[in-house]
């Protein structure tokens, strides 16, 4: 059994590798981070250009609902 | 990937927090100033989201909605209840409701519902995924009783509180913090958001 930090993501008794990815929306682009244990930034893993180049005014004005709410109502 | 797998020692939007107190007045007489008969009811649930945007994260105050059980009635739709966070993102007509509705329309409704293209659904609602954090709890759905561990935001419940270690989402009471949901879906309740709030209703539409 192991604990969990929530924080930090390692378990007790964990020997994996400990750095992470994390991805940052910059303008139209996705830049993969690599970071260490404790969240410091080791290397850019990758640049790429973000596939939605919509605005959010875009997507609102883009996306219609169904109008079904009531027929999950008990 | 629902989560992320390390959370940041910062409040941001969506994360799941504890502790918080919550209230709603009830209102019997509107219309007066001050209203004759009303009362405030507090509770405190279990969790809630942290309905702030990130970078409006502080001076003492915080928008945040209950975490509630999910309605046992969005089991009907088999595509729901494979995955309920399926209900977070726009889909197709027919997926919205259950086979045995649809196949209740008539060619003309079902062909009026389709030309709408993949919209959203159950627009209040924007479902969180299972975590081991977040206890199972049963439901009744049209398969008999079982136990899930979905829970959904109603964006219609998000209140303001106040709470003066709240300075700024870096300096907050991060004990509070439960989970924090990935870039991904952060992204996905943001849009859900945004249009939930920026909707044109359809008799402002010139």
């Amino acid at each position: 059994m192991t604990t969990h930090d929530t924080f930090s993501g390692q378990n007790t008794g964990d020997n994996g590798p400990s750095s992470t990815t994390d991805t940052v929306r910059f303008d139209r682009y996705e830049i993969v981070l690599e970071l260490g244990p404790h969240r410091e930034f080791l290397r850019i893993v990758e640049v790429r250009v973000s596939k939605d180049f919509r605005s959010v005014q875009q997507k609102v004005d883009s996306v219609d609902y169904h109008d079904v709410s009531d027929l999950y109502k008990e | 990937m629902f989560y992320e797998s390390e959370p940041q020692a910062v409040l941001r939007f969506g994360d799941v927090v504890r502790g918080y107190v919550l209230s709603a007045p009830q209102i019997d007489s509107p219309g007066t100033s001050p209203p004759v008969r009303y009362r405030v009811e507090v509770h405190s649930p279990m969790f809630a989201v942290i309905m702030s945007p990130c970078c409006s994260i502080g001076e003492h105050t915080l928008a945040i909605s209950p975490l509630d059980e999910v309605p046992p009635q969005f089991f009907r739709n088999p595509y729901f209840a494979n995955d309920l966070t399926n209900i977070n993102r726009p889909m197709s007509a027919e997926k919205a409701v259950w086979p045995d509705k649809w196949a209740t329309f008539s060619s003309e409704e079902k062909q009026e519902r389709m030309a709408e293209g993949d919209a959203y659904a159950l627009v209040e609602h924007f479902v969180y995924a299972p975590h081991d954090l977040l206890p199972t709890y049963p439901v009744k759905g049209p398969g008999g009783p079982r136990e899930t561990g979905y829970y959904t935001v109603d964006f219609r419940r998000i209140c303001r509180i106040e709470c003066n270690k709240i300075v700024k989402p870096d300096q907050a009471p991060l004990e509070t913090k439960v989970l924090q949901i990935s870039i991904e879906t952060r992204g996905e309740l943001r849009d859900k958001l945004a249009w939930y709030f920026g909707r044109t209703p359809k008799e402002d539409m010139l």
